[in-house]
């Protein structure tokens, strides 16, 4: 047969052999960049999450992770160390380049891999792109003529990925002007977001969570030009009719210098400022509404001032996760961050779990061994 | 034999060839310097004038984040002191001037040296490459890197390999467990004993519960008055200051005076008086 085609080759006249290779060498090209195609990594066999503690979580940051085997590698590792949960960002720029244009490549890698890893990611939807507001104006300015645009995203995202996403975290620290496209900040004008994105979550897929953007705990004082304080501001988004376009809230819980357990106190930063977070919704007729840990925990770089020694991280992290796991109406708690794509070379490095080279660090075995049941720490070892 | 006009109208038009070769290489010579010289207005490292502004006010605006003993702390007077105050003086009594301290947090000293509220950041300064395109670094002055100990005179361990065998005391979680565990792995029975501090680990050593430790050399080195000596360092952590990339003529003379601290045998006195506290 193959003889038979090349007799037929020969017989061709010369223009239509020469563009019978030509169109070879063409399909040959259309494959080589698929064979060579970083894409091309294997979502390997279903995983499950092995965990002594179902709520743990950590946020990872694979926004800016262009390689997908650092994907996939970020969220075994996040598997090996007992972790089901993770909080990722999808930011609306990156999905939605142009007006209509979505592009899914990126998202698709990590909730596949994470999906295929046994963990549940929860979506953080923010970043608004240069098409969606003025020419100078910042990610997080979302002009109120162009709520219904990220409405559109929003109901992209649920539609395509609600099956596997059981929750979305709207906007991040609504309450800090850098967060509000460093407009004064507004408990009323965060609530018309939700309420006009709700029923937009809720047509794609009425299973998904919408939760309401964490807020940055912080004890700004009345009429700061930075930010709000973040009980006041749950407040007036409560007084506002918020609880009834949100299904749950997202809550940041830094420790800072604090022990995991030091008690909740309206004029302090601390892990259980949490629990007064709760008491706000219990008081406002909310004390059903999950809350879910989306960043937290603690630093310990030599140097900053706010950063604990190494050892009373991973103590803190630990006590802080088996708070979370006591605490019956938080669902879930992420810890901040599993690994930076590169280094900071600031401080914020030292919040991480994982190098950027994916050498544990020894907070990260240690969790691991918590996970599994084991006993952490020096003693006997 | 050539017939002599041959020969003369031979040579004479080889002349006339080496000549016009000469010529070209001549130009081409000088061509390249010009070019070179363009391009050297365009690329070279400009000087912004800062040595002379510095000379001119006689004040060297130094950087620092005064919470890192003994780089740098508040002594019992509130004063800013430590081993790189001492080198900011020196660098500055070289230079003819006198030293301002200016406390900023550590994360903000890049950005005060940018902005131009300082002219130089001695701070315990981790060389950090993926600054180099904004920031000029001196000669490196210590290497904090992590540092396997031992007891001098009492100690066999001499090396990494001789610790197999060996309990080595670290602080828990920091890098140097990170190390600790490495070697770990790569070394056959290792035991490793996690203390909650890098003192503490150091105490491990100093009881005999440990008989080496693992702790990063500013905690490592203010303990070398005990008895305590480097068997290696597992890690480099090079201190250096730093200068706006464009202040070359004031990098240039802050070399050349720790150079000079160095080669006088100042800078291992001040290291002496701060780091181990002779």
């Amino acid at each position: 047969m193959i003889k038979k085609m090349v007799d037929t080759l020969h017989a061709a006249p010369y223009s239509s052999r020469a563009a019978l290779i030509v169109a070879c060498l063409l399909i040959i090209a259309l494959f080589i960049p698929a064979a060579a195609s970083p894409r091309q990594i294997k979502l390997g066999p279903q995983q499950t999450v092995v965990t002594a503690n179902p709520k743990m979580g950590i946020h990872t940051r694979l926004t800016d992770e262009v390689e997908p085997w650092k994907i996939k590698r970020t969220l075994e590792m996040v598997r090996e160390m007992g972790a089901p949960w993770i909080v990722e960002y999808f930011p609306w720029a990156y999905r939605e380049p142009f007006p209509g244009f979505f592009d899914w490549s990126h998202s698709d890698l990590v909730i596949n891999h994470a999906d295929r890893q046994g963990i549940t990611v929860i979506a953080r939807l923010g970043f608004v792109p240069q098409w969606a507001r003025p020419y100078d104006s910042a990610s997080s300015y979302l002009p109120p003529e162009r709520i219904s645009d990220f409405g559109d995203y929003v109901q992209a995202f649920v539609d395509r990925y609600g099956d596997r996403v059981p929750a979305i975290i709207i906007w991040n620290e609504p309450n800090l002007a850098l967060e509000w496209g460093f407009q004064p900040v507004d408990p009323e004008g965060y609530t018309q977001l939700l309420a006009a994105v709700y029923p937009r979550a809720k047509a794609a897929n009425s299973n998904t969570l919408v939760l309401g953007g964490a807020l940055a705990p912080t004890l700004a004082p009345p009429g700061s030009e930075q930010g709000m304080n973040d009980l006041v501001y749950l407040q007036r988004m409560l007084d506002a009719g918020a609880g009834e376009v949100m299904d749950g809230l997202s809550v940041h819980a830094y420790g800072w210098s604090f022990p995991a357990d030091d008690p909740p106190h309206p004029e302090v930063i601390n892990f259980r400022r949490t629990e007064l977070v709760h008491q706000l919704l219990v008081d406002n007729g909310y004390g059903d509404m999950p809350i879910y840990i989306t960043e937290g925990g603690w630093n310990d770089h030599p140097r900053w001032t706010r950063a604990v020694k190494p050892a009373q991280r991973i103590q803190n992290t630990v006590q802080a996760y088996e708070l979370i796991e006591s605490w019956p109406w938080a669902k879930a708690g992420a810890i901040w961050a599993f690994r930076y794509p590169w280094p900071a070379r600031t401080y914020l490095d030292y919040f991480t779990f994982v190098t950027p080279d994916f050498e544990p660090k020894p907070i990260y075995l240690e969790i691991q061994r918590y996970s599994r049941g084991e006993e952490i720490g020096d003693n006997g070892r | 034999m050539q017939p002599l006009v041959a020969r003369i109208t031979h040579h004479s038009s080889f002349i006339t060839h080496h000549s016009s070769f000469i010529k070209w290489i001549a130009f081409s010579i000088a061509l390249t310097l010009l070019l070179g010289a363009i391009l050297w207005q365009f690329f070279a490292p400009r000087d912004d004038g800062a040595l002379v502004e510095i000379q001119r006010l006689g004040t060297l605006r130094v950087g620092l984040d005064a919470s890192f003993p003994p780089f740098e702390t508040l002594d019992a007077d509130g004063q800013i002191a430590g081993l790189d105050v001492d080198i900011a003086g020196a660098i500055a009594t070289d230079l003819g001037v006198e030293p301002e301290l200016v406390n900023i947090g550590f994360d903000g000293l890049y950005d005060a040296l940018l902005a131009r509220r300082v002219d130089i950041v001695i701070s315990g300064l981790p060389y950090d490459p993926r600054w180099t395109e904004d920031v000029a670094y001196t000669n490196t002055y210590f290497n904090a890197g992590q540092i396997l100990v031992a007891l001098t005179g009492v100690s066999t361990i001499t090396a990494v390999e001789d610790i197999t065998g060996h309990t080595v005391a670290v602080e828990w979680g920091s890098q140097a467990d990170m190390e600790g565990r490495r070697l770990e792995r790569e070394l056959a029975q290792v035991t490793l004993l996690r203390r909650s501090t890098a003192d503490e680990a150091l105490a491990a050593l100093f009881s005999g519960e440990a008989d080496a430790a693992v702790v990063d050399a500013v905690s490592g080195v203010s303990a070398f008055p005990r008895g305590l000596k480097i068997v290696t360092y597992l890690t480099d952590e090079w201190y250096a200051a730093a200068v706006h990339i464009e202040s070359q003529k004031l990098l240039e003379a802050v070399n050349q005076s720790l150079a000079r601290l160095e080669e006088s045998g100042e800078m291992a006195k001040m290291q002496a008086r701060w780091l181990h506290g002779q």
